[in-house]
């Protein structure tokens, strides 16, 4: 540092007041935590790895299929909620709570973190292992897969629906099933795999849970929400499903082809026939829900495609929404969870109260009824609390929280005894015989199916003349405010550009074999098109070619050079600058003087040595990003880089 | 895919630890960036941190970590300047600027806040980090995401501006 007496005069008389450690601390955690739990966007991949997650979310899509939990558990980092100062974020001790969605416990399911497993007691309550940003999977026979994220040592409450045997399938013929209540899967023939990718030509074991009631929606896996353009956005929900494929002995099977699904939408459903639905499918990675296109309305079910099974949703986002303000606190409990589900409404979100005074804001659907509530184990025993029915604010946001605005509701939080099973606990759907009701509507010999496939290729190539579909996918790693363009263009054409923000795709025709750049991320790639061609990019991992049976990498960067721009002002003495040069590497640029100003623009390799000079005066630097120098008479040239 | 786990970096397991070594010199470069505002230090730094922590995972180096920190909160405090500029701005059409302390004796402190508030935001960037915080030119270079020779030039002027300003303070200035 330097001794110059100034600067060190400086140094001493310039400086803030001490910290207060516990309160910057504590501030620290509540935002983060905060960010944590109501900022899915922030959330994505905060938790992760960028490169890991994007090569497992590159392998699920790929092979179309789940991501087997364990794989989920071995890559999650221990990034996430801090922790007080001294604490680790080595593995802690998690209590939880597994229950139906209505709170009855749900004794002896089996929840696992990581490589770690453990089983509910009696009341549904559990003591597990776990660190930070981990994920937490709740599996009980007879009922759906629910998830939930560690954040710090909070309590985990997770939720789940009682799950039913939907039939069997020959995978070879594939074929159409039929729930009860109207859920519908159609397989494709031959469009089953192993979890190991190999095709599979057995019966498949079809087990679905059905959510379309706002009483279920505490079973909704994550926090229901997605990210548009950058920013967070709650979602509403009408009508969601989880599918299950097995083998005979239960080991999960994925999708090699597209499979069908009709989904029955909530009763209160505001679409018209045939009108298209949001498609959302739940990312056991990201712990949001992920844009995966549309689907239409038919029959008051939601028809569409899906390329694997997880928790399928069909949504809106859900854009004007109001608040909820109030507080929730218990002597000792620390930071609590409140929940608010909507009552008439598919929709949920939480949040974390406030240390210091137990306060907290939820956005939830404007002007519409909801409760909030309060359950978490504690000790011997479980913490709870419920509001009555509060109706939103009809405008008011927790970003820019105005409390006038809000609705107020304050939650009296007691401490007593877990729920225990009690008469009204739903009884799991077993798989019987008589219950689901097993249609093969659509069907055919291996031989007749595939012709039909080839027939569908060929009607489409007809239609589209030389052009191939392509889907170009972003997602960042991270960074909420992200505002991502993805742009391209082919054989030297017009570029195109769409809006991809934090998570996004473009899916269209491009000429078959053109030679095509993409910009995105601040990277530009190269590919050729060809049919089927899909690619992934991810934010500091790159972009893949994901349509291969493995993902290859297309980071071919264009930009292995940097661009210099120079310019200068108009002037009445450009003389000033007669002679003068603009030298990069081995490029030589004259600077012609102008009375209206100029500009050289010369892309070079990147760190090549420029040197504008300008007689007995001038300036030097490495290029090592694209750079504008701005040359007004009378001043140096400043370069900034652009 | 279990094998992809296997090379993962585990640069959060230092974080805390992290936290706690730099949380007094967070503050501090904050504060300085900003402008000798302690609300707003303790903002940025705050806000820096969860930043980083949460945005941590594209850090492809933990050995890094320090470098790449100071750099999230370099542009922390950026984005706090900017908006409290157009907080001001917006403020100014409802609210009577305060008066500035323009005559008498303000307090060492004082002078120094209007001194390094006459700077340009990089000579600010680059007089805190190198001269104040001893982080090499290469280094404040890394952080500000600005070129050497640039920051050279940033620190001529803002050590000629600080010298005419504070001239007293500088017993090796001609007076």
């Amino acid at each position: 540092m330097s001794d110059d007496p100034l600067l060190q005069r400086i140094r001493e008389e310039w400086s803030p007041d001490p910290v207060d450690p516990d309160g910057f601390a504590a501030r620290v955690r509540t935002k983060a935590r905060r960010r944590h739990r109501v900022q899915v966007g922030t959330a994505l991949v905060g938790t992760l790895l960028a490169c890991i997650a994007a090569m497992m979310w590159l392998q699920r899509d790929v092979h179309d299929r789940r991501i087997p939990i364990e794989t989920v558990a071995a890559s999650s980092t221990p990034i996430p909620a801090p922790e007080a100062e001294g604490t680790t974020t080595a593995a802690l001790q998690i209590a939880g709570l597994a229950t139906a969605a209505d709170g009855t416990p749900l004794a002896g399911a089996t929840i696992t973190a990581g490589d770690v497993t453990v089983t509910a007691d009696e009341s549904g309550r559990f003591i597990i292992s776990a660190r930070p940003g981990e994920t937490v999977r709740v599996h009980k026979e007879g009922w759906s897969t629910a998830w939930a994220r560690v954040h710090g040592d909070e309590p985990l409450t997770i939720a789940s629906l009682p799950s039913g045997s939907l039939g069997v399938l020959p995978a070879a013929t594939g074929g159409t099933l039929v729930g009860p209540d109207g859920f519908t899967l159609t397989l494709a023939p031959d469009s089953v795999q192993t979890a190991s990718g190999e095709p599979y030509d057995g019966d498949v074991h079809v087990r679905w849970s059905l959510l379309r009631r706002p009483d279920q929606m505490a079973a909704a896996p994550g926090d229901l929400a997605t990210v548009v353009n950058g920013a967070e956005v709650p979602l509403e929900s009408f009508g969601m499903a989880e599918v299950v494929l097995t083998d005979p002995s239960g080991n999960e099977l994925d999708l090699r082809a597209a499979a069908e699904i009709r989904v029955p939408l909530s009763d209160a459903h505001p679409f018209s026939e045939g009108q298209e639905v949001g498609l959302y499918a739940y990312d056991e990675i990201a712990g949001l829900w992920t844009d995966e296109g549309r689907g239409v309305v038919q029959d008051g079910k939601m028809l569409a495609q899906v390329g694997h099974f997880s928790w399928w949703n069909a949504d809106a986002p859900l854009t004007d929404t109001g608040c909820v303000c109030g507080t929730a606190r218990f002597a000792g409990a620390g930071l609590l969870t409140v929940h608010a589900v909507g009552e008439t409404y598919l929709a949920k979100a939480s949040t974390l109260t406030d240390p210091d005074d137990g306060s907290f804001c939820l956005d939830v659907k404007a002007s519409a009824p909801v409760h909030l509530e309060v359950r978490s184990p504690r000790g011997d025993g479980c913490l709870t609390g419920r509001s009555g029915t509060v109706v939103a604010s009809e405008a008011g946001t927790s970003v820019e929280i105005d409390q006038a605005k809000c609705a107020r509701a304050d939650l009296d939080v007691v401490a007593g005894p877990c729920p225990s099973e009690s008469p009204r606990s739903p009884e799991p759907r077993e798989a019987s015989a008589e219950e689901p009701r097993l249609e093969i509507i659509r069907g055919g010999t291996a031989e007749e199916l595939r012709e039909q496939r080839e027939a569908s290729i060929r009607e489409r190539r007809e239609r589209l003349g030389d052009r191939v579909v392509v889907k170009m996918g972003w997602r960042s790693a991270g960074h909420p405010e992200n505002d991502t363009t993805l742009r391209w263009r082919c054989d030297q054409g017009a570029w195109n550009e769409s809006q991809v923000g934090v998570l996004g795709s473009w899916r269209g025709p491009l000429p078959d074999g053109a030679s095509c750049e993409m910009e995105v991320g601040g990277e530009s790639y190269r590919f050729v098109v060809e049919d089927g061609l899909e690619i992934r990019c991810v934010q500091e991992a790159g972009c893949f070619v994901v349509s291969d049976e493995r993902p290859r990498s297309i980071a071919v960067p264009l930009r292995e050079d940097a661009r210099i721009r120079l310019e200068w002002e108009p002037g009445d003495a450009p003389e000033a600058l007669r002679g003068a040069t603009l030298k990069c590497g081995d490029r030589l640029e004259e600077i012609a003087p102008s009375a209206d100003g100029g500009e050289i623009v010369l892309t070079v390799p990147r760190e090549t040595f420029c040197w504008i000079d300008a007689g007995d005066q001038g300036i030097g630097f490495n290029l090592y990003e694209d750079t504008t120098v701005t040359c007004r008479y009378g001043e140096h040239c400043r370069p900034e880089p652009r | 895919m279990a094998e992809l786990a296997v090379s993962i970096p585990d640069p959060i397991a230092t974080f805390d630890d992290f936290v706690y070594a730099h949380r007094d010199r967070a503050v501090r470069v904050a504060w300085r960036l900003c402008g000798g505002d302690d609300a707003a230090a303790q903002d940025v730094a705050q806000d820096a941190f969860v930043r980083a922590q949460l945005t941590i995972h594209t850090l492809r180096d933990p050995e890094r970590l320090e470098a790449w920190f100071y750099r999230v909160l370099v542009n922390t405090a950026r984005n706090h300047n900017r908006w409290k500029a157009v907080r001001q701005r917006v403020a100014g059409l409802f609210f009577e600027a305060a008066a500035p302390e323009a005559t008498g004796d303000p307090g060492l402190r004082r002078r120094i806040d209007l001194a390094m508030a006459a700077l340009t935001e990089p000579q600010r960037e680059v007089i805190v980090l190198v001269h104040l915080e001893g982080f090499t030119l290469a280094q404040a270079a890394a952080l500000t995401g600005r070129a050497e020779g640039t920051l050279k030039s940033h620190l001529s002027r803002a050590l000629a501006s600080l010298r005419s300003s504070l001239a007293d303070l500088d017993p090796g200035s001609s007076r």
